[in-house]
This record gives C-alpha cells, sequence and structure tokens, in this order.
C-alpha cells in the first residue's frame, strides 16, 4: 500500500517515468481505493493551497493536520508527503478529510448537485481511438458519484454533441452554439410514424 | 508559425480593402473567402440566436493564434453557461452541472470544406444562389442562399461580410424554407485583439473540473479513418456517405464506434456503445439546433447526432445493423 501511495505522490509530481506512468493510471482506472487516495491528494493539496470551494472547517481541518504531521521527527516523514510545496501531507488526513466531508455534505442533504466526473473513463466513447486517458488536474469525489454523473442522459448528449462538432465543424462558432441555446433539458420530439420509405423525405417538424 | 501570422495578416490586410475584393461574385468564391476568414480572424462580438420563439444573446471571443483557435462563447442571459474552445479541447461549463471537458480525438475536422460539387452538379443535394446585400452588424453583408432539394437535410441562409466574407448572420431552414434558427452578430470587432483574460472561465469553481487528455496524438485522423466500421445504417439519404468511423485500436477497450456521415455540407454522427445496465427507452429530442435520436438494438445503445431534421436522425438510428454485408440504399 505505501509503495503504491508513495508512486501515486511521484505521479502527482511528474516524476514517475512513462512505463511506471502507464503501469499506475491503469491500475487507478480499476482499483477504487487508489481513486479514493489520488482524491485525497488532490484535495488536501487544493487546501494547502487555498483552492478547495468546500466547508471552510475542513480546509482549515487539513492544515491543522498537516502542521501536527510536520511535527513528525525528521526521517520519519511518510513517503506520501512528498507533494504540495515542498510536499507534506499524508494520505489519513485527507482520508480523514474526506470521509467528515462526505458526512457533512449527507448531513446537509447537499449532494443533489452532479460530482464532476471522471467523464472519459466512465464512457467508452470517452476512451476513443485507443489513445490513453492521463488525468491533468484531478480533485475529484470518489469515482462511483463521478459515473452516475456521467451516466446522466444529458451529460452523455452534450459530449456526443461536442464530439460530432470536433469531428464536423469548421472555426466558427455554430457548431457549439446548440449547446448554449439550448433549455436546461432537452426538448422532447414526437416520433415519426410514418414509412421510413417514404420517398418524398417530407420533414414533419 | 510564420505561415499562421501571415495568413493572419493577410486576412487582416483583405479586410482592409474596399469592397468589391474580387470580381468573381460567385457562391463558390464567396463560400473559400467564408472559411478562409472564420479560420484566420480574431474577433470579438456579441451574437443573438432566436429559435422557436426563444430569443439568446451570447458573447463571443474568438483568437487565432499560432496553435489554432481559442474561443469563449458565454450566454448572457438564461442560466449561467459557457462554451471554452482551447485548441483541441472544448470544456462546457453550465451552472449547476459538473464542469466537462471532452478532448478532441481530430487534430482537424474531417468533414471537408464545403464539398462544391455538392452544390453545383445538375443533380446537387442543394440549390444555390448568391442573393443580394442587406446590412448586419452594422457592416455590408452578401448573402447566400442554400435550399434542401429533399426533406432529409437543411438548408441554410448565410450573411457574409462584404470586405472579409466573415460569417455574420446564418438561418437553418427546412426543405419549405422555413427559418428554424436565426443566428446573428449584431455587434463584432474584426481583428480584435483578444486578452487572455477574455478567454477565461467566468463561471464559480471551474477549477474542480476533472480532466483527461489524450497523452498520445499518433492516432490522427488518418488513423480513425482507416477504420473498418462494424455498425452501418442500412438505409441513407441519398449524398450522405460514412467519412470516417473512430473506435478503440486495442483489444482491451470496450468496443464502440463513432461514425460521422456528411454529405459535404450537412452531418451527423451516429455512437454506438454496449447498452447501460437499464432501460432505453426510444426518443427524439432536439438540443438547440441539433435533433438526437436514442434507441437500442440488441445490447447496444444507438445515438444519433446532427444538424438535420428529426426524421433523419431516426431513420438512421433505426435503420444501423451490424455491418458484416452492408448493402446500402439511398433515398432521395
Amino acid at each position: 500500500m505505501e509503495r503504491n501511495n508513495e508512486q501515486l505522490s511521484a505521479l502527482m509530481d511528474g516524476e514517475l517515468d512513462r512505463r511506471e506512468s502507464d503501469f499506475l493510471l491503469r491500475r487507478l482506472v480499476s482499483d477504487e481505493t487508489l481513486q479514493r487516495d489520488w482524491a485525497c491528494y488532490h484535495l488536501t493539496r487544493d487546501c494547502m493551497k487555498s483552492e478547495f470551494a468546500g466547508p471552510i472547517d475542513l480546509v482549515a481541518r487539513v492544515r491543522e493536520a498537516i502542521a501536527d504531521e510536520a511535527m513528525d521527527p525528521v526521517g520519519r516523514m511518510s513517503p506520501l508527503a512528498r507533494f504540495g510545496i515542498g510536499g507534506v501531507m499524508a494520505a489519513g488526513v485527507a482520508m480523514l478529510a474526506v470521509v467528515g466531508l462526505n458526512n457533512r455534505l449527507a448531513d446537509d442533504q447537499i449532494p443533489t448537485e452532479p460530482a464532476p466526473a471522471f467523464v472519459s473513463q466512465s464512457s467508452a466513447l470517452d476512451r476513443q481511438f485507443s489513445r490513453q486517458a492521463v488525468p491533468v488536474g484531478l480533485n475529484d469525489l470518489p469515482a462511483a458519484a463521478s459515473r452516475r454523473a456521467a451516466d446522466d442522459p444529458r451529460e452523455r448528449i452534450s459530449r456526443y454533441i461536442i464530439r460530432h462538432g470536433q469531428a464536423s465543424g469548421g472555426s466558427n462558432f455554430v457548431s457549439f452554439t446548440p449547446i448554449l441555446t439550448s433549455g436546461p433539458t432537452a426538448a422532447a420530439v414526437p416520433l415519426d410514424t410514418r414509412p421510413a420509405e417514404d420517398p418524398a423525405g417530407d420533414v414533419q417538424e | 508559425m510564420i505561415a499562421r501570422r501571415a495568413l493572419a495578416l493577410a486576412a487582416l490586410l483583405t479586410a482592409a480593402l474596399p469592397f468589391p475584393v474580387t470580381a468573381d461574385d460567385s457562391v463558390r468564391d464567396w463560400l473559400t473567402r467564408m472559411e478562409h476568414a472564420t479560420a484566420s480572424l480574431s474577433y470579438r462580438g456579441t451574437m443573438v440566436s432566436v429559435r422557436d420563439g426563444q430569443l439568446d444573446t451570447l458573447a463571443v471571443y474568438h483568437r487565432v493564434d499560432d496553435r489554432g483557435v481559442r474561443e469563449r462563447i458565454v450566454a448572457l442571459n438564461g442560466p449561467p453557461r459557457e462554451i471554452l474552445r482551447n485548441h483541441d479541447a472544448v470544456q462546457r461549463l453550465v451552472s449547476g452541472d459538473a464542469p466537462m471537458v471532452v478532448d478532441n480525438p481530430f487534430p482537424a475536422r474531417l468533414v471537408p470544406r464545403i464539398a462544391f460539387d455538392v452544390l453545383d452538379r445538375p443533380d446537387a443535394l442543394y440549390r444555390v444562389r448568391m442573393a443580394g446585400g442587406e446590412r448586419v452588424a452594422g457592416r455590408a453583408a452578401r448573402v447566400i442562399e442554400i435550399v434542401p432539394r429533399d426533406g432529409f437535410r437543411y438548408g441554410r441562409k448565410l450573411w457574409l461580410d462584404a470586405r472579409t466574407a466573415m460569417l455574420l448572420r446564418t438561418q437553418l431552414l427546412d426543405a419549405e424554407g422555413r427559418v428554424l434558427q436565426d443566428l446573428a452578430f449584431v455587434n463584432l470587432e474584426l481583428g480584435a485583439t483578444i486578452d487572455e483574460d477574455e478567454l477565461l472561465p467566468g463561471l464559480a469553481n471551474p477549477a474542480r473540473v476533472t480532466r483527461y487528455r489524450d497523452a498520445d496524438n499518433a492516432g490522427g485522423p488518418a488513423q480513425a479513418a482507416s477504420q473498418t466500421p462494424s455498425w452501418m445504417p442500412d438505409t441513407l439519404p441519398d449524398g450522405f456517405r460514412l467519412v470516417s468511423v473512430g473506435r478503440p485500436l486495442s483489444g482491451d477497450e470496450i468496443e464502440f464506434e463513432h461514425l460521422l456521415f456528411s454529405d459535404g455540407l450537412s452531418s451527423f454522427s451516429v455512437y454506438i456503445e454496449p447498452v447501460p445496465d437499464r432501460e432505453i427507452v426510444e426518443q427524439l429530442e432536439a438540443v438547440g439546433s441539433m435533433n438526437v435520436y436514442t434507441g437500442r438494438l440488441g445490447d447496444r445503445l444507438v445515438t444519433v447526432v446532427g444538424e438535420v431534421p428529426p426524421r433523419t436522425v431516426q431513420m438512421i438510428g433505426q435503420h444501423v445493423r451490424r455491418a458484416e454485408q452492408p448493402a446500402l440504399r439511398h433515398f432521395r
């Protein structure tokens, strides 16, 4: 476990070579524990850098915990504690913080808003053309919640429209405006029940 | 880099020339210049979109730099929402929704710039003509009408800046000439210097975006286009051709396909993927000017997306089959 977390830390710092990165990313896709650790690291780093937009007391708790951790004798520093500003943090600290956050969110009945999504991993279409997906800014909640967001039909259709625009569109503004000019929900259109072989091809708007 | 800068400079110089720039007033010439202008000019403007009685106002910041296009489109009314295009990636930000980034699997567009043979041939799919001049956003504009010959595609009316051929206004028309959507600049600053700040997201908390970037750009459009499809519609409206097939190249990916079809002017995409473990209801939806068909074929989810009539996406979606022996029929 410690070895894995050390590698996670190195991955965040960009210190792994490509082969090690590939291996770890493959594990990250399927290992929920690793995903949770990864999310914790980013959450903690965001708290350290004052970029976290969640409850303020969480930021304070993480900072306090990190300060306590920094009091440990030199040489006993966890191999996880490598990033951030010079990098001092521990997965356990972040884990507690996230658990606390989740509990608080549950208490407040807040999580009606979809979680930020592992968009590229949760749908086959987001892994197009066999190119490897590389996280470049994760500060995410656990993957299960992310998958729920990505399964949202609105999300799916938005992705399809964007991909279609990327593949077919030119350099102008037309391709992506449908997403901005549509309502919060797509407008239902009655299915056409006429025979498909209608040669006139009349359109029923 | 130098070539791109020279291109941009040439476009700006062209913009400064008095109208008319060329004696050739053909549709082909104007459309060529339109593509050139939209690909090479930076601009800042405000647009209005009218569709089904709904009016939306959009701010557009468009910068062409050494790597390509950066763009930010901001909805100025209704719930806060933005689209940011940063070269190969498109980010959608909608207030209350999870931010979403879609990296572009295609370094360049796959659909050829308007294929003139679909407009010029005697049996062309569209009728086109120059339709005089008007003013848009305080600028003199030339008007081009493109009318479809059947009901499987939409027509368009384009207003191009008389000096630069920049697209100033576009209407989407059905086969009877009814206006389905009207998208027009109300003010436009061509050749503007777009600051970095203007291209940054304005919505709160954009840093929470979780994003994956394609690490290996080796799989370009040629690779994608070389794939043989596993799925194909057995019925296609006349003139539509398969342009590209996208799917995983290695065996350990979940099977899926993205088929892109175009007639040279209109296009639609077909997505086939393993169906999630839930009930799928066949349905048609309109998202702005896009029509979307969702249906099920055995254990596959079929989605068809395109700026084509609802009936077209439905017909395509209902006729997707395994492409063991594709025998396409074309209707017109």
